[in-house]
C-alpha cells in the first residue's frame, strides 16, 4: 500500500479521533468481534488500561494501554472511581478507563460504544434456548436443579445475589416495566408471575411474596400465589409478610380440601350478594361501621343495614370481638377454596 | 478478453480488520513505481532514526563490506550489545520491501529485539534493489555477506555455521535463496532459516494470489515486485530457483525452516507448499498459518494475532538458538 502501516496508538482529542473511535469499534461489531478486542481497543486508543466486568457473565478482565492483560477487579465498584459505563441492561455489567484527572474529550463517546459493542456482543454469544417465560418458570419451580436456577438467572439477566421477589397479578394485567414475567398456569387458573427486585413498586392487584435470594424464588411464588387470592377490591395489595398466621392458614387449607365449615358457606352466602364482598372487606379493615361507610363510599346507615344482614347469614356478630377474627378466618379459607382466575 | 473473477477469500480477523480500517483509507490503491522512489525516501529517514537509537542504546556497530559475484562492494552491518558473550548467536537478517524498496535498517526494532532477548549478534545487509538491479543482484549481493560473515566470524567472534538467517517478506525469500545458494555451492550451511511471510514464488498464480487482487501487498504488487526483479525473464520458465525458490524441485539438505504467513494474504499458498516440500523430503520445517491476517498483520502489535505470533517466533528461537530469552 502507498501508505506505511504503522501500530495503532493512542488518539488525539480532535474531531477526527472521534469519527476514527466510531470507526474502530462499527468494524469490531460488524466482523464479530469477541469481548477482548473491544476492551484492548478502548485501551489502546486511550492510551490507558481499561477495565470490563460483568457480575451475571462472570467476566472480570483489565488490559493496560498496550493492551497486554493485567489482573481483573473483580469488584464493579471499582469502575466508579474512573470515567466509566454501564452496559443498560440492568445487569451491572460496566466498562471504565483507568485516566486519571478529567476525562478525554472523547472518552464518553469511546466508553459509549464500548459499552454498546459489549452488550451486543454477550447477547449475541449468550444462550437461546429458555425464552424468558421457560426461564421464569424454571426459577419458580420447587424441582428445578441448582444449575437449571443459574442458567435460568443469567437468561433473565439477574445478577446473582441480589434480593427478589415474586408478585402473583391476575393473567389480564399490564405487565410491569423491567419486571421478568410470564403468565402461568397453576391450580386456580392462569396467573401473572412477575420476578421483581425486592424494593420494586406493586402494580394495582398483586399478591407479593417474600424477598429473598434466587434459589428462593419459588417460595416466594408459592406465597405470592395464596396472597394474591386473598387480595380483593377493597385489598387489593396483599403481602404475605402482613399475612402472619392467617397465610399459614391458608398454606394448610389449599393443602386440605377437607377443611370445611358452615361459616365457609355462610360466607359464599353473602358473597353472593354483589355488596357483599367489598362489605366484609371494609368490616375488616375498620374498626367501626362509620369508619367502614368511609371505606366504602356509602352512607353510614347503608353499610350498618348491610352489616345487620349480614350477621344474621353469618349468625354471629362481626362488629368486634372473637366475631371478626372469626370472619377473617373465614374470609381467608372461602377465598382460598373459591378463587378462579380465567385468561 | 477473459473475465478475471476473484474467488472467494478467507476474511479478516476482526481485531486487524479494525485496525486496518483506522490506518488505511477505504480503498488504497496499489504501489506502482512512480511511488517507489517516494518509499524510498521515506524509509531513508526511518533509517537515521535507526541509527540515533542504536547510539541510544549504546550498541557495538561493526561495518564492513562484502564482495558480491560482480566485485560490487556490498555495506553489511554488524551489531551487537557492549556485554555480548561468546556464545551469542549469529542472526543473519535479509530486509524486506518487495524487492524494490527497504533498507537495511527496515523493521529494526526486530533487530533490537533479537539483541535485547537473545544478546545476539545481528548481521544486516544493504542488498541491490530491483528494477534498477535485477537479479541475481540482490540474491548474490546477500550470498556475499553470507561469505562475508565467514570469512570475518573470527574477528568478529561469531559461529556462521551456527547462526541463524532471517528474513521478512522479500528479505525472507533472500533468504531462502542464500539457503539454496549455499547447499548447492558448498557455501557457508546455516543451522536455521526463519522465514516470515516470504516471497517465494514469481509465477504469481495460486488460488492466495487470485483471491488477493486487493490489500495489503496485493497480487498487482507481488507483480510489479516479480516483474522488476527478473525483468525480461519474468513470465519464462526459465526462471532459476535461486530467483524464485518456490520453483525449487529439490528442497532436501536445506536448514530447519519456520515460515508463518496469514491465511489472507497473497504469499500463504506458496509459503504452505514450501514447508510440505521440505518434510516430503524428510527436511524439518515448522509452518504457521495465522487465521485472518493480512501481510504484514504483526505491525499491529496491540492485537491478538500480533501477539500470538510473535509469541510463536519467540518460542521457536527459543528452541532453536537452545537459549531461552530473557523476557
Amino acid at each position: 500500500m502507498k501508505e506505511l502501516l504503522q501500530r495503532l496508538g493512542a488518539l488525539d482529542e480532535s474531531a477526527e479521533a472521534a469519527l476514527k473511535i466510531i470507526t474502530y469499534f462499527d468494524t469490531l461489531l460488524e466482523q464479530g468481534a469477541g469481548i477482548e478486542p473491544f476492551l484492548r481497543g478502548a485501551a489502546v486508543l486511550s492510551g490507558f488500561p481499561a477495565g470490563f466486568a460483568h457480575p451475571v457473565h462472570r467476566i472480570w478482565v483489565r488490559v493496560d494501554g498496550e493492551g497486554r492483560p493485567l489482573p481483573g477487579a473483580e469488584d464493579p465498584q471499582a469502575a466508579t472511581s474512573w470515567p466509566h459505563k454501564e452496559l443498560g441492561d440492568g445487569s451491572g455489567g460496566v466498562v471504565w478507563l483507568e485516566r486519571p484527572g478529567a476525562p478525554g474529550v472523547n472518552d464518553a463517546l469511546l466508553l459509549e460504544r464500548v459499552a454498546s459493542g459489549l452488550h451486543i456482543t454477550l447477547e449475541r454469544v449468550s444462550p437461546l434456548d429458555l425464552d424468558d417465560a421457560g426461564a421464569i418458570e424454571v426459577l419458580l419451580s420447587t424441582t428445578s436443579t441448582d444449575d437449571a436456577r443459574r442458567k435460568a438467572a443469567r437468561r433473565l439477566r439477574l445478577r446473582e445475589k441480589s434480593l427478589v421477589r415474586v408478585l402473583a397479578s391476575p393473567p389480564d394485567a399490564e405487565h410491569l416495566a423491567g419486571a421478568r414475567s410470564a403468565v402461568l398456569g397453576t391450580r386456580v387458573g392462569p396467573v401473572m408471575a412477575s420476578v421483581v427486585e425486592a424494593a420494586a413498586e406493586l402494580p394495582p392487584r398483586a399478591g407479593v411474596g417474600d424477598a429473598g435470594e434466587i434459589r428462593e424464588l419459588d417460595r416466594s411464588w408459592a406465597q405470592a400465589q395464596i396472597a394474591l387470592r386473598l387480595s380483593s377490591r377493597v385489598v387489593p395489595q396483599v403481602r404475605w409478610e402482613d399475612l402472619g398466621a392467617l397465610g399459614a392458614l391458608a398454606q394448610a387449607a389449599d393443602a386440605n380440601p377437607a377443611v370445611d365449615h358452615e361459616d365457609l358457606d355462610a360466607v359464599a352466602q353473602v358473597c353472593a350478594e354483589e355488596w357483599g364482598e367489598d362489605t366484609l372487606d371494609a368490616i375488616l379493615v375498620t374498626d367501626s361501621v362509620r369508619a367502614a361507610a368511609q371505606e366504602l363510599g356509602l352512607h353510614h346507615s347503608t353499610v350498618q343495614a348491610r352489616q345487620t344482614q349480614v350477621e344474621r347469614t353469618l349468625g354471629f356478630k362481626v362488629g368486634s370481638g372473637l366475631g371478626r377474627a372469626r370472619l377473617a378466618a373465614a374470609l381467608v379459607l372461602h377465598r382460598v377454596r373459591t378463587v378462579r382466575f380465567e385468561a | 478478453m477473459t473475465r478475471v473473477t476473484t474467488p472467494p477469500a478467507p476474511p479478516l480477523d476482526p481485531e486487524l480488520a479494525a485496525a486496518l480500517a483506522l490506518a488505511l483509507p477505504s480503498d488504497p490503491s496499489p504501489i506502482t513505481m512512480e511511488d517507489v522512489p517516494v518509499k524510498r525516501a521515506e524509509e531513508a529517514q526511518v533509517a537515521l532514526a535507526v541509527l540515533e537509537q542504536i547510539k541510544e542504546r549504546d550498541l557495538v556497530v561493526v561495518e564492513g563490506k562484502a564482495t558480491s559475484a560482480d566485485g560490487t562492494a556490498v555495506p553489511v552491518s554488524v551489531l551487537h550489545r557492549k556485554d555480548r558473550v561468546p556464545s551469542s548467536p549469529l542472526i543473519y537478517y535479509i530486509h524486506g520491501g518487495g524487492m524494490m524498496m527497504g533498507n537495511r535498517w527496515s523493521a529494526a526494532d526486530v533487530l533490537f529485539d533479537w539483541i535485547e532477548h537473545y544478546n545476539a549478534v545481528v548481521a544486516t545487509v544493504e542488498y541491490r534493489l530491483a528494477p534498477e538491479h535485477p537479479y541475481p543482484a540482490p540474491q548474490e549481493d546477500c550470498f556475499a555477506g553470507l561469505l562475508w560473515l565467514e570469512e570475518n566470524a573470527a574477528r568478529l567472534g561469531v559461529n556462521v555455521e551456527a547462526g541463524m538467517i532471517a528474513g521478512i517478506s522479500a528479505g525472507g525469500g533472500l533468504a531462502a535463496s542464500v539457503c539454496l545458494m549455499a547447499r548447492d555451492r558448498g557455501g557457508p550451511r546455516m543451522s536455521s532459516q526463519l522465514l516470515l511471510a516470504p516471497m517465494l514464488d514469481d509465477r504469481n498464480d495460486s488460488i492466495s494470489a487470485q483471491q488477493y487482487p486487493r490489500g495489503m501487498w496485493n497480487r498487482q504488487e507481488n507483480e510489479l515486485g516479480w516483474r522488476s526483479l527478473l525483468g525480461d525473464l519474468h513470465g519464462s520458465e526459465e526462471v532459476p530457483y535461486f530467483a524464485a525458490p518456490a520453483r525449487c524441485e529439490d528442497l532436501s539438505g536445506l536448514p530447519p525452516a519456520f515460515v508463518d504467513v496469514g491465511s489472507a494474504e497473497v504469499f500463504r499458498d506458496e509459503a504452505v507448499d514450501f514447508a510440505s516440500r521440505i518434510w516430503a523430503a524428510g527436511g524439518q520445517a515448522e509452518l504457521h498459518v495465522w487465521s485472518g491476517g493480512f501481510h504484514g498483520f504483526q505491525t499491529f502489535e496491540h492485537t491478538a494475532l500480533a501477539r500470538a505470533s510473535s509469541g510463536v517466533v519467540r518460542s521457536w528461537m527459543n528452541r532453536t538458538l537452545s537459549r531461552t530469552s530473557r523476557a
